[in-house]
């Protein structure tokens, strides 16, 4: 079943919530992460939401702090959206709108690699819809998180149709 | 249309996370949701119709089916603006009316009541984000703590089955008289007790011949109580001169282990009868509910509409019964999956539940899944005959 599809470095575009929450699970499981988010004050924000959920789990004896900051130095934040170049796969969590999703991945088909993977984590969009903004609707997921992410173990796949 | 073997290696990704994956089609809601918010919905609507307390639908699902939280406690949690979103997007793709959302939840969008993360949703918050909940004008109060208005000290139950006998065990264990009459030809030893709970097979003829005894040897004044899960509670009454003084006592099996107590009240019961069972169902150390007496009382009219869905999607080849009882019990942290739970309370009885709620409400997304007649047709039953939605007789 192993095709062999390597993903070693994940975007993640949107650092609300939800989009932190993302980061700081592929982060945790030794991913390197482009964390983005436009504004600065917002990428503050999705900083200090990665690094309050973390100090949690170092308060509860589930982290270590060593691996706090190894997790944190694993996400390189930033407001260029262009910084997702290399990602293998790049997880959209911004705001419930078709249109800005669909200009978000209009955007990331011209930065990302041909083969590169986009995913987006909306909860009430139809995925095939915000793919036609793409040049590669073949290379368009669901990757459906369930909030807080670092905590819900389930996530939802789902594929264009 | 996504590469074949793109969601494999996706999977394989959420799985390195230590994720639990999940794969489906691109319908609003996919999984979780989808079945998730049609509940929800429902939900509201009980509420918007004063069906019963938002406590009490609460307390129903929490205690009844083991839910972490009660579906309005939820909404607040997940903010009712978002439901109303996701509900939105998913009756415009499906047109299923029960996906429409109940007109309350854009009342209360629009009112900026759109749960914890604004201090006021179904529930009022200590302040915005808190999770404690402090009373409002709709918490109950000290005062509204129910008291026997009738004297109850002799209990009799009627009936032969599990039900009866889990019935009688706890009554004993809270302190009252019982007489047990487990034959319901022979009633004359009813004649002095204060209250008499039926628990005979669920037959519309042999309730309402009960009933109609009871009415004879019970003296005036004493509470006739039914524990119906099907019928309509005022067709028993009926049977009776004193349909002020019937009422609906829904018990759940095992008796003396399950807390719940649905008090079901006819359009006929007095509210001092109603009073009065729910006082006596705090005796007995149940948590008690109250509503009014249409199909399903509280609880089985939300969770049966929700298995049935969940059968619907099976059927529609959308996912496969494993992702989908892993979507419910990882995604929403239910106790168990819908396929696990029909295989054990039975398909015969999700069946007839139903289809009672189907021909009650006339909602055309009520109407039972086919594939659920099919397999009581075929005997695929459950657990009880070794193979329903899963095959286990090698278990």
């Amino acid at each position: 079943m192993t095709s062999g599809r390597d993903f070693r470095t994940i975007g993640v575009v949107g650092l609300g919530t939800m989009g932190a929450g993302i980061a700081e699970v592929f982060a945790r499981n030794g991913y390197d992460v482009v964390g983005i988010e436009l504004a600065e004050d917002s990428l503050e924000r999705g900083r200090q939401h990665v690094e309050h959920s973390t100090g949690r789990a170092v308060r509860r004896g589930k982290l270590s702090e060593e691996d706090q900051a190894a997790l944190i130095d694993r996400i390189r934040f930033s407001t260029t959206l262009e910084d997702v170049k290399s990602c293998d796969l790049v997880v959209e969590a911004v705001v419930e709108r078709l249109l800005v999703k669909q200009e978000l991945l209009r955007r990331l088909d011209d930065i990302v690699a041909p083969d590169a993977v986009l995913a987006t984590n909306t909860s009430s969009l139809s995925i095939t819809e915000i793919a036609t903004a793409t040049g590669r609707p073949g290379r368009v997921v669901g990757l459906h998180f369930f909030n807080p992410a670092p905590v819900q173990d389930l996530i939802e796949i789902i594929g264009t149709s | 249309m996504t590469e074949s073997d793109l969601l494999d290696d996706v999977a394989a990704l959420a799985r390195s996370l230590g994720k639990i994956p999940v794969v489906c089609g691109d319908k609003a809601g996919f999984i979780a949701n989808a079945l998730l918010f049609g509940y929800l919905n429902h939900a509201v609507s009980m509420f918007e119709g004063k069906y019963a307390s938002r406590e009490d639908i609460d307390a129903a699902m929490r205690v009844g089916c083991g839910y972490p939280m009660g579906p309005l406690a939820l909404l607040d949690l997940i903010g009712l603006d978002t439901a109303y979103e996701i509900l939105d997007t998913m009756y415009k793709q499906g047109r299923d009316r029960l996906h429409a959302p109940a007109p309350v939840l854009r009342q209360m969008v629009t009112a900026g009541l759109v749960g914890r993360k604004a201090g006021r949703g179904f529930y009022t918050y200590e302040a915005s984000d808190s999770p404690v909940v402090v009373a409002d004008a709709l918490t109950p109060s000290a005062d509204d703590e129910p008291q026997l208005r009738h004297d109850i000290r002799t209990v009799g139950v009627v009936g032969n089955g599990i039900m009866a006998t889990g019935i009688v065990e706890v009554f004993i264990k809270a302190g009252f008289d019982v007489t047990h009459v487990a034959d319901s030809t022979s009633l004359d030893d009813l004649g002095t007790v204060d209250i008499v709970v039926e628990a005979v097979a669920e037959d519309l003829a042999l309730k309402t011949a009960l009933f109609e005894n009871l009415d004879g040897v019970c003296k005036p004044g004493a509470i006739l109580a039914t524990t119906t899960s099907s019928l309509p509670v005022i067709s028993l009454a009926k049977a009776t001169s004193r349909p002020q003084d019937v009422i609906g006592v829904h018990f759940f099996e095992p008796v003396p282990v399950k807390e719940l107590v649905e008090i079901v009240s006819t359009v006929s019961t007095s509210s001092e009868v109603a009073e009065t069972a729910r006082a006596l169902g705090d005796r007995i150390g149940k948590v008690v509910v109250s509503c009014g007496d249409s199909a399903g009382s509280v609880v089985n009219a939300l969770l049966f509409p929700y298995l049935n869905d969940a059968v619907r999607m099976l059927e529609a080849h959308y996912a496969t019964a494993d992702d989908i009882d892993t979507a419910m019990k990882h995604g929403c942290a239910l106790p168990t999956g819908p396929f696990e739970l029909l295989d054990l309370v039975g398909n015969d009885v999700a069946l007839a539940i139903q289809h009672r709620l189907y021909l009650e409400f006339r909602e055309p997304g009520f109407a039972p899944a086919p594939l659920l007649g099919h397999l009581v047709m075929a005997g695929h039953i459950g657990r009880e005959t070794g193979r329903g939605f899963r095959d286990h007789s090698g278990r």
